[in-house]
Formats: C-alpha cells, structure tokens, sequence
C-alpha cells in the first residue's frame, strides 16, 4: 500500500487552489488565509519529500509568524473588498498573455521531463537495464550524497549498507537493488534536522553567517526608520 | 521494535480515541477544579449544587451551552466566525499527537509506545502547531466586525508572537542536553531521578517557559485579549452557545497541552525515581501513564493557582516583561548551557552558572530600566497637554 501519490495530489492540489484563491478573493482577509493554506500545503509536500525540518519551519516562520503580521496589518489598516482596477492598457495586458503563455509553456516543458530527467529516475532506469552488480551512474550518485552530507565512505558502510545488505558488505559488493535501496534510505535520512545542522555549520557556513549578518541589517534599518526622536523640549 | 501494520493501525486508533476522550473529559475536570479551587482560594464553597460535591456541574454547563440559542449576529463576516473557534480547537487537539504519556504497554505480545506519533521533529512540531492557535483568536475578533473584540484579537496577536519567541528559545537548552527534537528521546534522556530533570538543570529557562506558556494560553495575568473590564469579552464577545463554548474548551485544552509538554521537556516526562519500571510489561506501562497524569494535574494546578493569586498586568508591563527579561534569561541560557556543557560535560555545573547567569541578567535589566524611568517620572508630573490647554486659556 502506497498512499504517497495520494498524498502528493491532494497537497498539491490543496496549495494551487490556495494559490489561485490568494488572487482571486476580493477580501485580503480571505486571501491571506488562501496563503496561509497554500504555506501548509507546501510543507506537507516538504514532509513528503522527507525535509521534515524544513516543514516544520515553514509552518513556524510563514504560517505561524509572518503571516499573523500580515493579518495584524491588514485588520489594523481596516481593508474592506478592494475593487482592483484592471488595466485596460494594451501593453500591460499583452505582456501579461506573453509571460503567461511562456509559463504555461514552461509548466508543460517540465511536467513532460520530469519523469525522465530526476536523478532517482535516472538511477532507476540504470539499475533497471544494469541488473548484476552497482553501476557507475549509482555510485556517482552515492558520492554526491556524500559529498553533500559530509559523509565518509566508511560511515556509509558502517552505518547504512547492514540496512539494505547483509552486514559485512561494503558499498562496491552491493546488487544494483540494494544500492537503489541504498540511496532511497540515505535520501530520506538526509532530511532530518541533525543533518541539515551539521551541514549548515560545516559546509555552508559562509553563507549562514552571511545570511545572519544581512538580517541584523535590515532589523538595525527597521529600527533607524521607525524610532522617532524625542521631541526637544520647548523652553 | 516494528509492530505489523494492522497492529500498528489499530493501536494507533485506539490511542487516538482514548487520548481525545481524556483530553474532553480533562477539559471538563478542569472547569470544576478551576471554580473548585478558586472557591478554596477565596475561602468560599464554589459549586456545590449540581450531584455530590457539584461533581456533576461542567455537565450541567455542558447542557447549558448546548440548549442556548446560537446567534450569529447580522454584522459579522459569516464563514470566517463560524471557523474561528474550531481553528483554535484543532491546533489544541492535534499537539497532543507527539506527547508520549508513558513508556510502553505490552498488550498480546505486542510492545505498544504509549504516544500516538514518535517523529524524529517532535517540538519543533509543538511549536509549529502552537504558532497556529492565534488565528482562532485573531480571526474570530475580526469577523466579529466589534470594535472591542478587534482590540483583544490585537493585543492578543502582539502578546502571542512575543512569547512564543521565549517559549522557542526556553526549549534549545533542553535539546542540546538530551541531542534531540523528540519528546520521547527528551523525556528518556531525563532518567528516573529528580536531580537529573531539566527543570533544575535549566531553572531559567523552565521558568521562562513556563511565563510564556501563560501567555500563550491567554490566561490570567496575561488575559488582557479578553480583559473584561476594558473590552467586555475580548475577542469573544460576540460569540454565543456552543462556539464560545469552543472556545472556552480550547483555552483548557491548551492548558492540558502545554502541561503535558512541559511536564515532558522539564519534569522527567513519565519517570519517577524508578517506579515506572515496576509490575512487568503491562503494569509498568499503566503505572507510567499514572506518574505522567499526576505530574500534568500538579502543573495544571499551578495554572490556577496562578490565576486567582496575581492581578493583570498591564499591557507595557507585559512587553515589557516578555522582551525586556524572559528573552535575555532564555538567549543566555543557551549561550551558558552551550559553553558551559561543551567545556565541562557536568550537568551539575550547567545547573548552576545558568542560575548564577540568569541573575545576573535580570539584575542587569532591572537596573537598567529603574535608572531610565526617572526623567519620565519628571516628565509625567506635567504632561504636555495641560500645559497647551493652559496656555490655550491664557
């Protein structure tokens, strides 16, 4: 039983409809909980994908924090239905079907590659047509796991292989079905949050610290702007 | 320890039911201990009408709300106020999905975790859920199209988001003794004895928490979204019968959840000097789920200790109060708990320099602010509009 496809659609499904309705209400109240909808959508699909942590922020930092800002604004300002006056311009509208058309297009570029052009599927195929022993194509894709997740060949014999194989085998012994287990089972253990933190401090910590450094900017900006002076006294 | 899927379904139901079941009939035991507890407080009777002992009184209430006409009244925006109250409930319900309630329970052969889900992001899921109760709140005012009950959907709204970065923050501590995110590997990581609970290895930071967990359930003395001197009800005023009821139980519920959770993070979860272990597979699972209840009531008795003990703050004082000390106790406490663990690997000296360093920052804050509120106490004795009405007249 298999209920991930099913899944898929269903959150796929409930975050285009969020998304079309964030536009389509005329009450920015409604729209920001189309958006609200879309955001849980999407980390379900994240969930899916096996980025647990990454789920679990999207819920804390764009369902739970900005968009309670963005509510907090909106009911502040007091924004009623607001008739959009739709351009009747023949430039805007002309671009407006061009760039829709080439997205469209793109839509369709994508959904018709997408079953060929992933790497799992490309694994797939190899392993399929391969049969015997690993493939290149399988251990290229076992190195770059690697060097992602600053993992050590040894660590992947040790900790990974006794899960799909027998015990004493290392990565090179394995069948090509075991490997594509292999590299199914690292995916997956990938996503979670010990991982991600030890690569975030190790390999990407550059642009972490840079990331950081440039929101203590924009907070010390929004400060400057919002703090009034005090008024002088008038003597 | 895989259980076979059809074991694995069913235990799961199970679980659900009775985990729902006891939190609704929680909900209702805390109503009469609530007004039980608070008759004591004010050295009265509190209910005593409804069966023996008004044991039977949140029934009645039960009744009552039910029987009550449901008005919806003509100015509100209809879909969003009758979701209001069920997106405050839900989040209340569903937290409950990831807190283990005892060890395990050997049933036919099967080893069955006492917890409905064990996901490798258990608190981050906790915080992911929490951060979606505002809505219930914030919603429910706007819809209410009511001056007063925008106003306590706002202050509610800003009290929310502030304490919730404390309850964030209180918790990192915690994870990087037990090297987890889920709640059953943090409450196991506790062990049996009281001396190795986080409660006194992070004092700061349990206190912390435990602040923002007030706020965050809106009760007293952080009610100011629903202050009824100020803003009649707050953010519910216009809600009637069975969804103010709603309501009313999701305030509860969350308090039985954020005591549960708190109960796992700080007080050792379902461990008790050994006692857990004792009386084979079944009966240690039983006497588990005994040990957490006890340590959830004794919480949820603090809950309403507090609320019939402290007054109101005000709503500086309350930002104040958030932002100005749980905030720097709870930064500090990781940066104390980090350093302090890494260089010594003692939880006894980690226990320490935590207290030794959230005193010294509150007394750092504190004398920080009584030094600034001098010239605006000198400020206040004339306050600028009675001198431009004075010279208006002259």
């Amino acid at each position: 039983m298999n209920a991930e496809p099913i899944l898929f659609i269903a959150f796929g499904a409930l975050a285009l409809i969020g998304a079309v309705a964030v536009i389509g209400f005329k009450n920015p109240v409604y729209s920001a909980i189309a958006l609200i909808v879309t955001f849980f959508a999407q980390a379900g699909l994240f969930i899916l994908l096996g980025a647990h942590f990454v789920a679990a922020v999207q819920v804390i930092v764009y369902a739970g924090a900005i968009m309670v800002l963005f509510l907090f604004v909106i009911m502040l300002l007091n924004l009623g239905s607001v008739d959009v006056d739709r351009p009747k311009a023949g430039i805007a509208k002309g671009a407006a079907v061009i760039l829709g058309i080439v997205f469209a297009l793109e839509g369709v570029y994508i959904a018709v590659n997408a079953s060929k052009g992933t790497a799992v599927a490309r694994v797939k195929r190899e392993s399929a047509v391969g049969g015997g022993s690993i493939s290149a194509m399988q251990l290229k894709e076992l190195n770059k796991i690697q060097a992602t997740y600053q993992l050590t060949r040894d660590e992947i014999d040790t900790e990974y292989v006794p899960k799909v194989a027998a015990a004493d085998k290392t990565v090179e012994d394995l069948t090509a079905d075991e490997a594509r287990t292999l590299i199914q089972t690292l995916q997956g253990e990938m996503g979670k949050t010990e991982r991600i933190g030890t690569v975030l401090f190790s390999k990407f910590l550059l642009p972490f610290e840079v990331t950081s450094l440039i929101l203590l900017a924009a907070l010390i900006g929004v400060i400057a702007l919002v703090k009034r002076e005090e008024p002088k006294e008038v003597s | 320890m895989e259980l076979p899927l059809h074991v694995l379904i069913i235990s799961s139901l199970i679980k659900i039911l009775i985990v729902v079941h006891v939190l609704l009939i929680g909900v209702m035991a805390m109503i009469l201990a609530e007004r039980k507890v608070s008759g004591w407080i004010q050295d009265r009777h509190g209910p005593n009408r409804v069966g023996p002992w008004g044991i039977l009184q949140p029934i009645a209430d039960g009744i009552k709300f039910f029987l009550k006409e449901d008005l919806i009244p003509d100015h509100v925006d209809k879909p969003i106020y009758v979701l209001a109250p069920a997106i405050l409930l839900v989040p209340a319900l569903i937290i409950c999905a990831v807190v283990p309630f005892g060890s395990s329970i050997t049933v036919a052969g099967y080893e069955i975790p006492l917890q409905i889900a064990d996901i490798n992001i258990g608190i981050l899921y906790v915080l992911a859920i929490t951060s979606l109760g505002v809505y219930g709140v914030v919603l429910g005012a706007w819809a209410s199209n009511n001056k007063y009950s925008l106003l306590g959907g706002l202050r509610s709204s800003a009290q929310m988001i502030s304490y919730e970065l404390t309850l964030g923050l209180a918790i990192i501590g915690v994870l990087m003794l037990s090297g987890s995110l889920s709640l059953r590997e943090i409450a196991i990581a506790q062990g049996a004895n009281i001396w190795n609970w986080n409660f006194l290895i992070h004092l700061p930071a349990f206190l912390a928490f435990t602040t923002a967990a007030f706020a965050e359930t809106n009760r007293l003395p952080f009610d100011l979204a629903e202050a009824e001197q100020e803003l009649v009800a707050g953010y519910h005023t216009e809600y009637s019968s069975m969804k103010f009821a709603m309501y009313f139980m999701a305030e509860y519920m969350n308090m039985i959840v954020g005591s549960a959770v708190a109960v796992t993070l700080f007080l050792g979860g379902w461990h008790l000097f050994g006692l857990e272990n004792l009386g084979g597979p079944f009966w240690s699972g039983v006497i588990s789920i005994a040990i957490f209840s006890a340590k959830t009531a004794l919480f949820l008795f603090v809950f309403i200790w507090v609320r019939w003990t402290l007054p109101r703050f005000r709503y500086d004082q309350l930002m104040n109060l958030g932002w100005k000390f749980l905030l720097p106790v709870a930064l500090t406490s990781i940066v104390v708990t980090a350093i302090v663990w890494i260089g010594t690997q003692s939880k006894l000296l980690v226990g320490v320099c935590n207290v030794v360093a959230a005193s010294v920052v509150v007394a750092i804050v504190a004398s920080t602010l009584a030094m600034r509120r001098e010239p605006e106490q000198i400020e206040r004795q004339e306050p600028s509009f009675m001198k431009g009405s004075s010279s208006g007249r002259t």
